[in-house]
Parts: C-alpha cells; sequence; structure tokens
C-alpha cells in the first residue's frame, strides 16, 4: 500500500540555538530557548503549540512529557522520539500525520540536549542494555569502537583511504566557515586530518564528533496556517524511515535507505539528480559515503570516487552536502545531531540559511541515522523537502 | 591505598549466567528450545520465533575475525591504563556476531579463533578470542594473559 501524501503540511521556522561544549544547564533550558525562538519569530502565542514531539537523552529521569509543565503548557499531541541521528526526521513524520488529522493545528518538534563534563561518559556507559552487557567492557570506547570496525571493514572491501574520508571532512569544515554556530571552524588541510591523533583502528581525531550541548528544531503546521503568519516554509515531498534494516548483515555497511529509497523518489516525483542539496547524518564519515550510496547518488562502494570527482562544498558547483558543516564542524548536541542537517535543510530552501546559501535552493534531501545499542544504528530516515510556494 | 582499577562492572542481570559460567571456563550462549537459534546479546524472547524458552548451553566457540580494532581512547581508567587496547568482533560459526577482547595473534581479519569466556578484574565474565592455531591450550588462559600481551605488542608497534 502506498502511503498517503504530506500534502498541505507545511515546515516552518528552522531555529537553532547555538552549540556550546559543556554547560551547566539542563536540557529543558536548551528546548524552551528553541521554543521561544520559533514563537519570538512567527509571532505564535505560546498557547497556540498544541503539540510537541522531542528527542533529548539528557532529559532522562524525565521525557518529553514533563515538559509540558516546565513549559506551561497543554498539548493535546505529544511525542518523546528517542531515535537519536533519525529523530529530527522521525519527529517531522509523527507530527505531520497529526496535522493531517487534525490531532493538532501547531506541533514543535525539537531536538535538544545539553552537555555536563563528563556527560558524555555516562551517557555511552549506559546507551543500551545490549551495550552495556556486550559491547562497554570490551575497552569502554563508546560509539567509536563499533564505528571503527565498519570504517575498517567498509575500507577493506571497497578500497577506500583515509584521504577519500578527508575530502568529507575537508569540505564539511570549509562549508562552516560561514556558519556562526559551528563550534570547529578552523581550516583544515588534508595533512592536519591525516596527521590527527588515532582515536580506535582507521579513526583519528577528525573523523569524530565533538560532543556538545544545543539544540535545533522547527514547526509543523497546516500551509494554511503558514501563508495567514506570513512565513516562508517547505512542503514535505516523501519521508520514509525504517528500523532494525538488514539484521543478517553480519557487519553493517549499508543501511535502510537503500530499502525505501525507490519509494522516496517515486512520491517525490524526483530524482537524486535534482536535488539542490543533500544533508546526511555524519557521526562519521563512513556513515556519509553510505548515505550517499543508498540514497542513489552513485553505487555502491563508489562513494570515494564520487567525493574525489563532485564537490561537497556550498558554491563548488558539485552536490552542496552538510552546507552548515554537519556535526563534524558543529559538534554533536546529543539528539540535536538528528535534526541539524534538517534545520539546515530547511533554512536552506526557505531563503533563511544562517551561513552561506545554496544558490536559488528549491529542493533537497536529508537523511538519518540513529541509535547504535550493539553494532551498528538502527533507525534509518530520509525526507524529501521542498520550497513552499510563495 | 587506592583500589585497583577494574574495567566497568555493570552489566543486565542477563549477564549473570555468563559470569557464572565464566568461574567454570565455559563458554555458553542462550539456545532456542524451539527454533535452535543461538542468541547474542542475552535477551528475553527468541530473535528469530519470540520463544521465551533460551536455554544456556555450550555452544561451537569457534569463529573468524571480522573486526580488528586498536583503540586509544577510553572512557575507562582500566583501559586508559593499558592502551592501546585491542578488542573486536568475531563472527561464530553458530551464528552471533560478538565483541571480544582479541588476544595477541589473534588480530587478523578473516582469521580462525576460538572463543572463551573468562573473569576479568571487575568480577565479571568477559569473552576473549584467542587464535586457532595457537600453542598454548585455550583452557590455560587468563585475562591477566591478555594484559601482558597488550602490553608487549603496544610496545612493539
Ligand atoms: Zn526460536
Amino acid at each position: 500500500m502506498t502511503p498517503k501524501s504530506f500534502e498541505g503540511v507545511a515546515l516552518v521556522a528552522p531555529v537553532a540555538v547555538p552549540y556550546v561544549r559543556h554547560s551547566d544547564h539542563g536540557a529543558a533550558w536548551f528546548i524552551g530557548r528553541a521554543l521561544k525562538s520559533m514563537i519570538t519569530t512567527t509571532g505564535l502565542e505560546k498557547s497556540d503549540v498544541d503539540g510537541l514531539a522531542i528527542a533529548s537523552f539528557s532529559l532522562a529521569p524525565d521525557t518529553a512529557v514533563v515538559l509540558s509543565e516546565h513549559f506551561g503548557l497543554t498539548p493535546r499531541f505529544l511525542e518523546h522520539i528517542p531515535m537519536g541521528g533519525a529523530s529530527g526526521i522521525v519527529a517531522l513524520r509523527r507530527a505531520a500525520r497529526a496535522i493531517q488529522a487534525g490531532d493538532a493545528e501547531v506541533v514543535a518538534c525539537i531536538g535538544g540536549d545539553t552537555m555536563a563534563k563528563g556527560g558524555f561518559a555516562d551517557l555511552i556507559s549506559n546507551f543500551s542494555r545490549f551495550s552495556t552487557d556486550a559491547v562497554f567492557p570490551y575497552g569502554a570506547a563508546g560509539p567509536n569502537g563499533v564505528f571503527a570496525g565498519i570504517t575498517q571493514n567498509y575500507m577493506a572491501r571497497y578500497g577506500v583511504t583515509r584521504a577519500d574520508f578527508g575530502r568529507v571532512c575537508l569540505s564539511q569544515r570549509r562549508n562552516a566557515q560561514s556558519f556562526p554556530h559551528a563550534l570547529l571552524q578552523k581550516p583544515m588541510t588534508m595533512e592536519d586530518y591525516l596527521n590527527a591523533r588515532p582515536i580506535a583502528g582507521p579513526l583519528h581525531l577528525f573523523d569524530c564528533v565533538m560532543p556538545c550541548a544545543g539544540a535545533d528544531g522547527f514547526l509543523v503546521m497546516s500551509t494554511d496556517r503558514a501563508k495567514k503568519l506570513g512565513q516562508p516554509y517547505a512542503e514535505i515531498l516523501s519521508a520514509e524511515e525504517l528500523h532494525n534494516a538488514y539484521p543478517e548483515d553480519p557487519i553493517a555497511t549499508r543501511g535502510g535507505w537503500a530499502l525505501y529509497r525507490d519509494a522516496l523518489y517515486d512520491a517525490a516525483g524526483a530524482g537524486p539528480g535534482d536535488m539542490d542539496f543533500l544533508q546526511t547524518y555524519d557521526d562519521y564519515p563512513v556513515i556519509v559515503m553510505m548515505q550517499i550510496e543508498d540514497l542513489g547518488f552513485c553505487a555502491k562502494g563508489e562513494a570515494a570516487r564520487f567525493v574525489r570527482e563532485t564537490s561537497l562544498d556550498v558554491d563548488g558547483g558539485g552536490l552542496p552536502h552538510n552546507t552548515s558543516g554537519g556535526q563534524l564542524s558543529c559538534g554533536q548536541a546529543g539528539a540535536a545531531g538528528g535534526f541539524l542537517g534538517l534545520v539546515e535543510g530547511l533554512a536552506q530552501v526557505t531563503g533563511q540559511a544562517l551561513g552561506q546559501a545554496v544558490s536559488d535552493a528549491r529542493i533537497g534531501l536529508v537523511s538519518g541515522y540513529g541509535m547504535v545499542t550493539y553494532d551498528r544504528c538502527l533507525s534509518s530516515a530520509a525526507v524529501i523537502i521542498a520550497r513552499g510556494p510563495q | 591505598m587506592s583500589t585497583p582499577l577494574t574495567p566497568p562492572s555493570s552489566r543486565t542481570p542477563l549477564w549473570a549466567e555468563i559470569t557464572k559460567a565464566a568461574k567454570e571456563r565455559r563458554f555458553t550462549l542462550q539456545v532456542c528450545a524451539s527454533c535452535a537459534t543461538v542468541q547474542y546479546p542475552p535477551r528475553e524472547v527468541c530473535r528469530s520465533c519470540l520463544s521465551d524458552r533460551l536455554d544456556w548451553s555450550q555452544v561451537d566457540p569457534d569463529g573468524t575475525v571480522l573486526t580488528c580494532t586498536e583503540l586509544h581512547v577510553s572512557s575507562d581508567p582500566f583501559f586508559q591504563n593499558h592502551m592501546p587496547w585491542v578488542m573486536g568482533t568475531v563472527h561464530l560459526d553458530c551464528g552471533p556476531v560478538i565483541f571480544a577482547h582479541l588476544a595477541p595473534g589473534a588480530h587478523k581479519i578473516s582469521g580462525h579463533v576460538t572463543m572463551i569466556n573468562r573473569l576479568d578484574p571487575s568480577g565479571q565474565g568477559v569473552f576473549i578470542a584467542l587464535p586457532k592455531s595457537a600453542h598454548t591450550p585455550p583452557q590455560d588462559f587468563d585475562f591477566a594473559d591478555l594484559l601482558t600481551g597488550q602490553n608487549e605488542e603496544g610496545k612493539n608497534s
């Protein structure tokens, strides 16, 4: 059965709460600042927000429910989306359906997390039951230990070098230079990249994201409501998610994107060549390459060649990719990392980019990947967004 | 005098059977009584047929190395004192993929290994992959031998 379209749904007010390396604030501060910023931007009353879709690790032991009390809201639609790097697109899908069904009129989708000193060690030591029993005791390296193996296997299988990954990282660092919130903006050379200190297996310092605090979010409402507010908006041409794809693969070389990309492009009436930009989930450059392949920008195993031949810079004349610098430059603010690319994509198609704008960006693809509970991430998601009629 | 550092000791209750088996130097995993699927990590119901009749059984400990990772950074002080540390994943012939400490000689991708279950200094069972062709019989290998081996390899590299 073909899913219903997302017609009539508007994505409005992409906002970012600037990232900081560490913070003594709770997660609710970052999420609350994002909500406040959306209200200020659109001129809505706080009470107009009747839906919340929230992703956060550091709210624990609370969930999104507590935020209704904290923010003095009485939402009739409330979602807690514990899906890490897929949470932004999943929040968008849930909220869009709620708008279409009339279950809510204005849904605030926000990913936000704080980061206390030592907070990252706490997060990875107790991330999942499978990890507590069967991963963490083997060196306590967190996701670096898992993705080092995935990277090593991918390099050997497809003949990929560290310099190939370096092209992705260098491009993102260049893109970050005009993005005001990026924590890492210092220009990086290939020599800097290759000579960085080793972290785990083939992973070196600049292959890994820097944990930090921050929030990103957007509002979901009807296109009619967006027009009444006079807000530029984006529409959803298609959106997919899948969890635990390819469970029989002994090691991850692909993600769920490969299973639904045809449906995604068919529903959008567009193909990879029509995309004005691509925002991938960049927890590690190997995952960027998997998305480039599995989303059909090149054949499997060809992403290294693709990035050698195609500029990923905002203004490189190729495929503008992770145009705010991605997590590799901005930092990874917990679950906000699952919103960063989506919020940047929305800013690009609505003409509100904080950094350098992609020239005449009308349509773009954003993908997500989240939740490494054992030996790979389980959740994948992708959405094609387009500039709404003015 | 400070307490000696140990690897992380936190586990879910499901791990108790593996620690118990480690005391007897046995390698056991859950096997489904309904469909014989070998399970890992330990779980509540069968990943294949959803039966909750999962028996702890000695299974074939042989497999091949899928990944071998030299760790240079850890969030745990015990491992920080023993860097670089070598861990990886092993694809067991009986099905599951298992994270394990890789003993010297078991660092080759696609190499044949045998899995053993030993107590680590935290008192919990952990899995160690040994090379199939080892001169030392697997029964004699302990976690402490891993420490010596890791240090020597670290110095050589
Ligand atoms: Zn079964």
